[in-house]
């Protein structure tokens, strides 16, 4: 890539945050060397010090960059930032851009409720003439994808959305998200110039989109502009915590980290846009070949995609400027540790990506390497508290009171003040410097006033600081599961808080014994330990209670409250106020109301999926079988085979609409009879039933 | 005719659950079909039912047709190692 001006500035930028960075570091081994005793030698030491080193890296790469978006935004904003470059208000026509939205297994209603608020949205300004919808669905269990099917087809007919919002499901799923989003580059992503990819809880503004797109325009070289999404719609307190961390504090990391690397961005998979035709040319992603975890498809593809953007000598941005950009926490810290697995997995292939793949940008190496170590960080956490534990034992000095550091010193002398004010510091100092940042700026307002901000932060750190020997532990866990290739399931997310109160204890099961087991042996080898090891073993041992009351739902406006609950967003609004899509007849399941509608007579359509031979014939038998025993003798496999052809699919509607009363069919139309009657107000299904034929098309 | 005739109420129910109206004159007209082709000695079966329904009544026309966008096949392109 020739350089570029802003090259020089981010170099700049790079080397000062390095600087600062490793003197820091270096000044925190000192003093830790200083307060290490005497006797405390050997490969002991040398580990600890090793581990420490690479821990103080760690978070001092967050306290600094927490610092440079301190003053960046202390000075206004970047004037090196896309959007500080590119004035607003370009009247120029907007070229073909694609919205996508990739689901698996989401909850159909919320998902496409937000999808829905987007698209009026930009139908209300007028400005949907340059855009696409595509809802990408790797669903496989029938009652999920039937369900998307029926929805999408009736928000298609409310929204007046034919030719313009598409759901296809694809049938082979390969590589995850990044096959979902491939194939559909390799169908439809010719025409269009850009690409925006929302995830399934994603939402954003028409605002930001047009935005996004004109940034594009202004900006040839741009692979990628990627926005920072706000934490929003939080019901549970874990999810009210996430979101209310993620408003405060947030906006300090992401603009130091849109000035640290301008235009060597990272991508982080959705609420962004992308640049279709040099994505396509240079970003696909080939299944590794390596051993173990280090084998099969990419997990986590967004940093890996980015990095491959910028090695095709296009820039990546980060705009944390573009407002209107929103998705949402897991609700539970359940749901969030299970998200954490499959990220942990994911990252740590980059491993292998780092070591194979040449051409990368430092930037984006670093990138990849930050993430590996956002999960490598807990084992190393955990082998340093076990280190310092050694070292105590092994030394004359008194039994130390406080976890980690002073557990292997000779005392609690100055130089043990010292760095633990220092580490408090870095760890600490980001939010200090965040409360500090919406106070000068005079946003305290939104957030319910100065004390309530300071009461929210304080309870929100105070959780912080319990959870985090849990996510220790468990993130541990997972990178001992990924390193030995122990398989992890690929399944939806999560993202209501239902369906998970009654299964509390079962996650923790593994962290809980981990922590009881080393509890165990501390006040067995060494009682006067045990107080030591109480502050990050007893809120593992508590996990299921903190848990559950975590996921507890809370209306409560007086904590941790955000901008968003004072004044919300109309796009908020709008998929708050979303309708139930798709709702036909809720006594029957999904593939019995799509065998009882009735069919397609587009004999186009039907020809074109016609089957013969085997499949024809295990077509007929599964026909005869469903006709005869009902939807409940045929698999979930079998009901997609069915559903999957048109032709199949008549058949059988034939012959259900033949049914005795006494058949389960005939069980079913009794079943529709009632409901009909029960609920006449969703007897009409023409609108949404009928609009199957373009599912079939898309399909 | 006899109107609680199991065929003739699903009949209705299959209008029904077509979206298509089951006010007074669709029943009306369903039952003149239903006389006519008892008359013709073709009464009404399980199995003649639905293709029936679909001849005498507009239903299939409803459906819209739409297709899905087209496709402009492209390549995805796999950086070396």
């Amino acid at each position: 890539m020739a350089d570029q001006p802003w090259h020089r500035t981010a170099h700049w930028r790079q080397w000062l945050l390095a600087g600062l960075v490793i003197g820091q570091t270096l000044a925190g081994l000192w003093l830790l060397q200083q307060g290490l005793s005497s006797d405390a030698s050997g490969w002991a030491s040398t580990l600890l010090m090793l581990v420490f080193a690479i821990l103080f890296l760690w978070i001092g790469l967050g306290f600094w960059t927490a610092v440079f978006g301190f003053f960046i935004l202390r000075r206004g904003g970047d004037p090196w930032s896309l959007d500080r470059q590119c004035p607003a208000g370009d009247p120029a026509e907007l070229p073909r851009t694609a919205v996508i939205m990739p689901i698996c297994h989401e909850p159909v209603q919320r998902t496409l409720n937000n999808l829905a608020a987007t698209y009026r949205e930009l139908q209300q300004g007028g400005d949907l003439e340059a855009f696409d919808f595509f809802v990408l669905s790797d669903s496989v269990d029938p009652e999920v994808w039937l369900e998307e099917q029926a929805a999408c087809a009736d928000l298609c007919a409310r929204l007046g959305g034919h030719q313009r919002l598409f759901y296809r499901r694809r049938r082979i799923r390969l590589n995850y998200k990044s096959g979902n989003i491939g194939d559909f580059l390799r169908r439809w992503g010719m025409s269009y110039k850009y690409l925006v990819v929302l995830d399934a809880d994603s939402l954003l503004e028409a605002s930001a989109i047009i935005r996004l797109v004109r940034l594009m325009e202004h900006r040839p070289r741009a692979g990628i502009i990627q926005t920072a999404p706000r934490l929003a719609r939080a019901g549970t307190r874990f999810a009210r915590l996430q979101q209310f961390a993620n408003r405060c504090y947030g906006r300090l990391y992401s603009a130091g980290l849109a000035a640290i690397q301008l235009g060597d961005a990272t991508y982080w998979g959705h609420n962004a846009i992308l640049r279709t035709a040099p994505f396509m040319r240079h970003c696909g992603l080939r299944r590794l070949g390596g051993p173990g975890l280090f084998r099969g498809p990419v997990l986590s593809h967004d940093y890996i995609e980015s990095g491959l953007m910028g090695r095709a000598g296009l820039e990546v941005w980060l705009e944390p400027s573009i407002g209107g950009s929103f998705e949402e926490s897991p609700p539970t810290l359940e749901d969030d540790l299970i998200r954490d697995r499959r990220w942990c997995r994911g990252n740590l292939q980059h491993l292998w990506l780092l070591a194979t793949l040449d051409g990368l940008r430092p930037v984006h190496r670093l990138a990849l390497l930050t993430g590996i170590l956002c999960y490598l960080a807990s084992p190393l956490w955990l082998g340093f508290l076990g280190l310092s534990g050694y070292l105590g034992l092994h030394s004359d000095a008194p039994p130390p009171t406080v976890p980690g550091l002073v557990a292997s010193s000779a005392g609690f002398s100055g130089t043990n003040h010292f760095l633990m004010a220092f580490t408090a510091t870095l760890l600490l100092g980001p939010r200090i410097l965040a409360l500090i940042d919406q106070v000068l700026a005079g946003r305290t307002p939104r957030f319910g006033g100065a004390t309530r901000l300071l009461a929210s932060a304080g309870g929100e750190t105070l959780m912080a600081l319990i959870l985090a020997p849990v996510r220790m532990v468990v993130h541990s866990i997972h990178v001992v599961r990924a390193l030995l290739n122990m398989r992890t399931p690929w399944q939806g997310q999560n993202r209501t808080g239902d369906s998970r109160s009654g299964a509390q204890w079962q996650p923790f099961i593994w962290p809980m014994t981990t922590a009881g087991v080393i509890l165990a042996l501390i006040h067995w080898q060494t009682p006067e330990l045990t107080p030591w090891a109480l502050p990050v073993t007893v809120p593992v041992l508590a996990t299921p209670l903190l848990a559950r009351w975590l996921a507890e739902p809370t209306s409560n406006r007086r904590c941790w409250l955000v901008p968003e609950q004072r004044v919300s967003a109309p796009v908020l609004a709008r998929a708050d106020a979303g309708l139930a899509l798709g709702q036909l007849w809720p006594d029957l399941s999904r593939f019995e109301q799509r065998v009882l509608a009735p069919p397609s007579s587009d004999r186009t359509v039907r020809s074109q999926q016609r089957v013969q031979g085997r499949k024809q014939e295990r077509l007929t038998r599964l026909v005869e079988r469903c006709a005869q025993a009902g939807s409940g003798a045929l698999s979930d496999e079998e009901i997609t085979l069915l559903c999957e052809n048109p032709e199949s699919l008549r058949a059988l509607h034939y012959r259900v609409w033949q049914a005795d009363p006494d058949t389960p069919w005939g069980q079913v139309l009794a079943r529709l009879e009632k409901t009909l009657e029960w609920r006449p107000g969703l007897a009409g299904i023409r609108e949404e039933e009928l609009e199957h034929r373009w599912i079939e098309a898309a399909s | 005719m006899d109107v609680t005739d199991p065929l003739y109420q699903r009949a209705l129910l299959y209008l029904q659950v077509a979206g298509h109206d089951t006010g007074a004159q669709t029943r009306l007209r369903l039952q003149e079909h239903f006389n006519r082709c008892r008359a013709d000695g073709r009464p009404v079966t399980a199995a003649t039912l639905l293709p029936r329904l679909h001849q005498w009544f507009d239903i299939a026309d409803q459906c819209h047709t739409l297709s899905g966008p087209r496709l402009v096949r492209g390549s995805v392109g796999y950086p070396g190692g």
